[in-house]
């Protein structure tokens, strides 16, 4: 994709943010940059407000469950319109009470979105005005879209089933 | 005894929804009142949440492709050429010119129907019922062109891995050629009931204004983007399928209120036709499948982002596949969700009278929002 190289972009994030890059993975299809997760929201601040890079458009925030290594990996994607150019960031967080700070007040987008994979992961994420659930019924359980949440055991609203 | 005889305004709440009819589907809203004028509003979706992610994630991707189309069911081609697309990247399969062409000129009758609602559901939102009879009865058109070819009139379960499932029937042709020349005439029926009507502009000019700044840090995309003045489609700036060969200009507008979010639909409704006229003229011929491609395929380890501009706006696929034959993560960005989470901002100090055209100008369908 044409745009700004991503070591160029990864730089340039270590020199504002400090040395909080973890990997930089030109990937096969979708490039991304690792962060940790406790600078996800300075990265966010920085990539919209730099004048070269200026992500203004935060496409999706949701996030990846992966058992096996005991971490969810939440993944950001950022969307350029001066430079055509879209930007993915990760970040680990581990699977029980993984957090990350809120940008919400950078992105008024990223509300819906982090209570949505509050809702569906069980991140929280710090400094949000009104981290809810939002998808799911009222006095719903359990989160998901995690892989240890069975879908075939789940019976919605079990006290209006007939028979029950 | 003093008594108090000064006046007291006291707020008030009105619950509107979730089967409210303007709400377009089960959406819910409790405004807090001061007389008319909305002070506060507070947003409840998720009646429609029908776990597509979670579903996806548990089934083949042949055995999604169907559901695919339920994700925004007023124009599910885009929904499964996303689907197709995601896969067909990661499978690195190149789809044979004919299948490109059909698709793009079955996804732009798709966003012909599209809008045809929307011109009929928003004039109805706000009391005129005829537009909704004219826009159903260019729908039914389009309806029937795709039927004769898909076999449904809604969810058409028609792309494939590789290509599409149907060639166009001898008698498609004259069929079009008829729709083709009778579409314009109706867009300028349109536009001569509602443009200059004097209650409909009294209701949607200066309502509901946005600005392109405010509606890229709110995530909007689609036709309500580009009527806040931002030049952005990705049928013009990142071309997928037969857009490329075809060429497009996108609609853009500058006010950002609801007359301008109802004019670039009627505008793109006129740069579909053309779209279909060129995508018929140019149409190639060859296969309408790649060949030796499985239905049941194992689909290599990686990512991939699939977007296509759908009525709606800028929707997306994040596929991630570990290399079975289910997905691995399987996240939708639906246009939905992301235009409608301005409602909160966009209603307070409004009137009441005024909460339903700035709903109806976003466009949102609730099964795109809640999927």
């Amino acid at each position: 994709m044409a745009g700004l190289p991503l070591d160029h972009i990864a730089d340039k994030i270590k020199d504002a943010v400090g040395d909080v890059v973890v990997e930089v993975n030109e990937g096969d299809r979708v490039p991304f940059v690792r962060v940790e997760a406790n600078a996800v929201a300075r990265v966010a601040r920085f990539l919209r407000d730099d004048g070269e890079l200026a992500f203004d458009f935060l496409m999706y925030i949701t996030a990846v469950d992966f058992p096996d290594e005991d971490k969810l990996t939440l993944v950001y994607y950022y969307f350029s319109y001066q430079n055509q150019q879209s930007l993915m960031v990760k970040a680990d967080v581990p699977r029980q009470g993984g957090t990350a700070r809120s940008i919400a007040h950078i992105y008024a987008a990223a509300d819906w979105l982090e209570r949505e994979v509050y809702d569906l992961f069980g991140v929280t994420f710090d400094g949000h005005p009104n981290l809810e659930r939002i998808l799911t019924p009222e006095g719903f359980e359990g989160h998901p879209l995690l892989k240890d949440f069975a879908s075939e055991d789940y019976v919605p609203f079990p006290d209006k089933m007939p028979g029950k | 005894m003093a008594t108090d005889t000064a006046i007291h305004t006291q707020e008030f709440q009105v619950n509107m929804g979730p089967q409210h009819p303007s709400t377009h589907g089960v959406f819910r809203m409790v405004l807090t009142m001061d007389g008319e004028r909305v002070v506060d509003c507070e947003p409840h979706v998720g009646f429609l949440h029908r776990s597509m992610e979670k579903m996806a994630e548990n089934r083949l991707y042949i055995q999604f492709l169907p559901m695919a189309d339920r994700i925004d069911y007023l124009s599910s081609l885009f929904c499964s050429v996303a689907h197709c697309q995601a896969v067909e990247q990661l499978m690195e399969i190149e789809v044979p010119p004919r299948a490109k062409y059909l698709r793009t000129m079955f996804m732009e009758l798709n966003r012909i129907a599209s809008h045809c609602i929307f011109f009929g559901v928003f004039a109805l939102d706000l009391g005129a019922v005829t537009p909704f009879l004219y826009g159903f009865r260019e729908r039914e058109l389009t309806m029937d062109l795709l039927e004769m070819t898909t076999g449904q009139r809604i969810t058409f379960n028609y792309p494939r891995f590789g290509g599409v499932a149907a060639d166009l029937p001898d008698s498609f042709f004259a069929v079009a050629e008829k729709f083709l020349k009778v579409f314009p005439g109706r867009i300028t029926d349109y536009e001569r009931i509602l443009n200059e009507n004097e209650i409909f502009l009294a209701r949607t000019k200066g309502v509901g204004v946005v600005d392109g700044a405010r509606a890229i840090n709110y995530g909007w995309s689609g036709p309500n983007l580009r009527a806040s003045g931002v030049n952005f489609d990705l049928r013009q700036n990142m071309p997928y399928e037969a857009y490329g060969e075809l060429g497009y200009e996108a609609v853009v507008l500058s006010n950002g209120d609801c007359y301008d979010r109802y004019l670039v639909r009627i505008l793109e409704m006129r740069a579909s036709h053309a779209l279909i006229k060129k995508c018929l003229e140019g149409l190639p011929d060859g296969p309408i499948v790649k060949e030796k491609v499985s239905k049941f395929p194992k689909v290599p380890a990686g990512e991939v982002y699939a977007r296509v501009e759908s009525p709606r706006g800028d929707y997306g696929l994040y596929l991630v596949s570990d290399g079975t034959n289910k997905p691995y993560r399987y996240k939708l960005r639906t246009p939905s969700f992301n235009n409608l989470s301005m409602i909160r901002e966009m209603l307070p100090g409004v009137y009441l009278a005024d909460v339903v055209p700035i709903f109806g100008s976003l466009d949102v369908i609730l099964p795109d929002v809640d999927r």
